[in-house]
């Protein structure tokens, strides 16, 4: 079925140029993201375990067409690295919140009742802290470095999850296809994981790749704060930061990052429209064939 | 020679308000049911929303557990074991009134019918193809609709998928609640006649609910009329048509639109009152006095009891008490 | 009293664009409604009666395109309209209900509040007590009991059939023309269905109301309607007063319609039916579109396509065993 889903995502996506742009953008992300360390035109700038005072804040040439940065690295090869951090953090987190968060909506739904509510509870405990406090306070007490941020983000975002799935359990538990199921004998595991929880995913699919732009986006801002990775980890958050003290006589250091930020959540943002769209079995039959934009 | 037989059905919702879910009051969805099935028989349950066929019919498929009363299907009590319900199952299968929503719209037409086959017999990949290829001849579907995923087929192709699930297993009884409510005229004649070869080849007995009586006159043996929680009438088919007794079974029947201009002159003179009350205060005595011509101080007072009023005839309405 | 019709509907096509490719849903549509006429549309889902219905509403969807044709409410083309001027007419001069009063109400108001509303924008009037009268006067039209405990009841309050008799409540205030109903008894029981048809037509004598009726069941049409048009897969393949129709159908489709229902006044041994489904309607094939599932069909179904001629008097039929020679 999820094939069937690809097929209509796709003739969706290559309807209309804005989603073609999101599409290639997030292609585009993901295949740095895989390849980056093959690619970098200086690897040990990259990785930032070297140093060269004299060609620092070189602005952008064709050697170096991000410019270099304070400690005379290639901004280019850093931003190039820094695709597959993001990467990380942005797969990172979305997944390790859908593990924790889809078991936890779906048994809260479907067993419902009390047990139903009390799960639900907690999870609003969770929900009730402004997702980028809470990253920040798990931050300031686990420490900084990549595995604790995504950590941090990911156990902010799960509650989302639980709920979105709860809400659709809930829903589609009761149409007649759970009935059907139930008149045919199956146990409560089975009718639970065939016939529930796929249906129940949509939501979800919906939000994972928005959210993956929101990840990248806020493990930039807790990088920002100083509270993210650890230097000298080319997280494009990271970069800015570094970047900014240095704003008035080298723009390009923090710029060419924020424009990777920038574009690759934009990226992601366009994707998820088209999905959603893919997503609603009424739009998707009604999409005008002329529509460009 | 009874394959169901339902004896003294109650189910009662309780409605609950307020922060601790203090009960207020109770939706009296099915108040005192009782019938019976034979083999190879047709039963229909008819009835307008708020009459509890529904809720009839999802206690006879065990979904919901009722308030009081039994139901035995081939001499053992279906509820008496919470855990032993895979041999009902196994013969006891549904049909439901929209196949868009009774068919997991993720599953192709193939897991769809081979489900319930593999639920309850170990057999092999092959076989099982076999029986489901099989399944689909025998509800005038071609092989190539296996693959296929329910929102690929018309309305009355997905009701025959519905209907394959429901008799691969080879089951005794069938529920169909309301199956051709949701299909297109044209359609709707296609299935009752699948529905009708289905049950003589496989000698099968089905449940029928429906609003429509036009609908069950065609397929049903029996047929019992049903009001707000209680039957009101039930008699064999034939009988039923040519003597209504139950003042709502007269109104129920006047009130169907044909288009036959002869019978339509007829039915201009048919006097429907007021709106269904509710099933949770039902008017004291007989549920439907208050909607009834013929009302008496009597009706208003007492509920009259379901008797046989002639042979295989039975009516609950003071005007037919004889003693 | 003007001379002209309430409404005229000619050679009317709509296309739907989808992702799946273009759906030529009506194709060369023509018909007529007289002033306290009441005509029912009677097809399938997928002939096309209910696109018909929300063009003339003015209310097609997104991805509806007129692609050719006329509509004329009192004689003005509502398709030459600017959007300001189709205000006007929307629930105006064209009124209409659907199968789902529920979806019709926006459940946060009353329902005095939701028609006043309607008075208020529709005709302009603003003075409280004159517009309470006015919903109190439609509520008891539609022979609503307790019409002032309705006026402040929201909708989820109101049980589907008391909420239908609402929406023709509101769907009169503003002295409509025409008045389309679509499938307006569907999702009701058969005695509350009754109730309402009764009711429609009580109505449409009292106000020389002209009926659109779209439905698929004739049974209904037989009870509300003076004259029926047959629609097929986006086009009309009979129309006719309701009596000849039903006692002489000309079309094999119409015959197979009538054929194919079941009878509480008759016991039947076999139900006759249809054979087939519903073509494809983003390829449309040569000649008439019913043959592939015509019995009745010869060569010249597969060449060309029958036009709408006269048989009998105001009795069309578009099937060429009926050629005017």
């Amino acid at each position: 079925m999820f094939l069937e889903d690809i097929r209509v995502t796709f003739k969706l996506i290559k309807s209309s140029l804005t989603s073609m742009i999101g599409f290639i953008i997030v292609l585009g992300f993901l295949l740095i993201g895989i390849i980056a360390p093959y690619i970098l035109p200086y690897p040990e700038d990259a990785w930032g375990v070297s140093y060269n005072i004299e060609k620092s804040f070189l602005p952008p040439s064709i050697e170096h067409p991000f410019g270099t940065d304070e400690m005379g690295r290639d901004v280019f090869s850093r931003v190039i690295l820094g695709a597959r951090f993001s990467l990380i953090i942005a797969v990172g987190v979305v997944g390790l919140a859908l593990i924790i968060g889809v078991p936890i909506g779906l048994i809260a739904g479907y067993v419902g009742g009390k047990i139903g509510e009390a799960l639900m509870r907690i999870t609003d405990m969770f929900l009730a802290f402004p997702p980028l406090l809470l990253a920040i306070a798990l931050a300031a007490t686990l420490g900084r470095g990549l595995l604790n941020t995504v950590i941090a983000l990911a156990i902010s975002w799960w509650t989302w999850y639980a709920r979105l799935v709860y809400i659709q359990v809930n829903s589609v538990k009761t149409l007649p296809y759970v009935d059907a199921a139930r008149v045919i004998g199956l146990s409560s595991l089975t009718i639970m994981f065939r016939h529930i929880l796929p249906n129940a995913l949509t939501p979800v699919v919906v939000q994972a790749p928005l959210d993956m732009g929101s990840a990248i986006l806020e493990a930039a801002g807790l990088s920002f704060l100083g509270l993210g990775v650890n230097p000298p980890t080319p997280e494009w958050g990271l970069l800015v930061t570094e970047g900014w003290a240095s704003i008035n006589r080298a723009w390009w250091i923090s710029f060419f990052p924020g424009l990777a930020i920038l574009v690759t959540v934009l990226g992601f943002n366009l994707l998820a429209d088209a999905i959603r769209e893919a997503s609603d079995p009424r739009l998707r039959r009604i999409l005008l064939v002329e529509r460009r934009v | 020679m009874s394959l169901l037989e339902v004896s003294h059905l109650v189910k009662y919702f309780p409605i609950r308000k307020g922060l601790f879910g203090k009960i207020v009051g109770y939706v009296k969805a099915v108040d005192d049911v009782s019938f019976r099935i034979n083999e190879n028989e047709v039963f229909a349950l008819v009835g307008e929303s708020g009459s509890g066929k529904t809720t009839v019919a999802k206690c006879i498929l065990r979904l919901i557990k009722p308030t009081s009363g039994k139901i035995i299907f081939m001499n053992k009590d279906i509820f008496e074991d919470d855990r032993e319900s895979k041999w009902y199952h196994k013969n006891v299968q549904a049909v439901f009134q929209n196949p868009f929503l009774s068919l997991n719209p993720r599953m192709r037409v193939r897991d769809i019918i081979a489900e319930p086959l593999k639920t309850h017999y170990k057999i092999s990949d092959d076989e099982v193809d076999k029986i489901v290829y099989e399944t689909l001849e025998k509800v005038g579907l071609a092989k190539t609709f296996a693959k296929k995923y329910p929102h690929e087929l018309s309305g009355g192709q997905a009701q025959r998928v519905a209907i394959a699930r429901a008799i691969v297993i080879k089951p005794k009884l069938v529920v169909l609640d309301e199956p051709t409510s949701a299909l297109d005229v044209s359609v709707q004649a296609q299935i009752l006649n699948l529905l009708v070869d289905l049950k003589e080849e496989f000698k099968l007995s089905y449940l029928i609910i429906s609003h429509d009586l036009s609908v069950v006159r065609y397929i049903s043996d029996w047929i019992a009329v049903m009001y707000l929680g209680k039957i009101v009438e039930l008699a064999k088919t034939e009988e039923l048509f040519e003597k209504p007794l139950h003042p709502y079974t007269q109104t129920l029947l006047s009130s169907i639109p044909e288009p036959d201009p002869e019978s339509m002159k007829l039915k201009k003179e048919a006097v429907v009152i007021g709106e269904p009350p509710s099933a949770i205060n039902p008017p004291t005595g007989c549920r439907y006095n208050p909607r009834c011509v013929y009302a008496s101080r009597m009706c208003r007072d007492r509920e009259p009891p379901l008797i046989e009023y002639e042979k295989e005839h039975w009516v609950a309405c003071w005007l037919y008490y004889k003693k | 009293m003007s001379k002209t019709k309430p409404l005229v509907v000619e050679n009317l096509t709509i296309h739907y664009y989808t992702v799946d490719g273009v759906i030529k849903a009506v194709r060369d549509v023509s018909f007529d409604v007289e002033r306290g006429e009441a005509v029912c549309l009677v097809g399938e889902s997928g002939s096309g009666k209910s696109t018909i219905g929300l063009a003339i509403a003015g209310i097609l969807p997104e991805n509806a395109r007129i692609i050719n044709g006329k509509i004329l409410v009192d004689g003005i083309n509502i398709l030459e309209l600017s959007e300001r001027e189709l205000e006007k007419i929307r629930g105006r001069e064209v009124s209409m209900i659907f199968q789902d009063p529920a979806a019709s109400f926006n459940p946060l108001f009353t329902v005095g509040q939701l028609l006043s509303d309607i008075i208020r924008y529709k005709l302009g009037i603003e003075d409280k007590e004159e517009l309470r009268k006015r919903v109190i006067e439609a509520l008891k039209i539609v022979a609503l009991p307790d019409p002032e405990r309705i006026f402040n009841s929201y909708p989820h309050e109101l049980s589907g059939g008391m909420l239908q008799r609402v929406a023709i409540a509101a769907a009169l205030l503003t002295n409509p023309k025409i008045f389309i109903a679509d499938e307006p008894t569907t999702m009701l029981d058969v005695t509350l269905q009754f109730q309402i048809l009764n009711l429609l037509q009580a109505i449409r004598r009292k106000f020389n109301i002209a009926i659109l009726f779209i439905t698929h069941n004739l049974g209904v049409a037989a009870m509300i309607c003076d004259r029926i048009i047959v629609i097929y897969a986006g086009t009309i393949v009979e129309i006719g007063p309701t009596n000849d129709i039903l006692r002489n159908p000309l079309h094999p489709y119409t015959k197979k319609l009538i054929e194919s229902i079941p009878r509480t006044s008759a016991k039947i041994s076999r139900l006759k039916y249809l054979a087939g489904s519903l073509h494809d309607l983003r390829e449309i094939p040569r000649g008439c579109i019913f043959r592939p599932r015509c019995d009745e069909a010869f060569e010249m179904c597969e060449i060309e396509t029958p036009k709408l001629i006269e048989i009998k008097p105001r009795h069309h039929v578009a099937c060429h065993k009926y050629r005017v020679k």
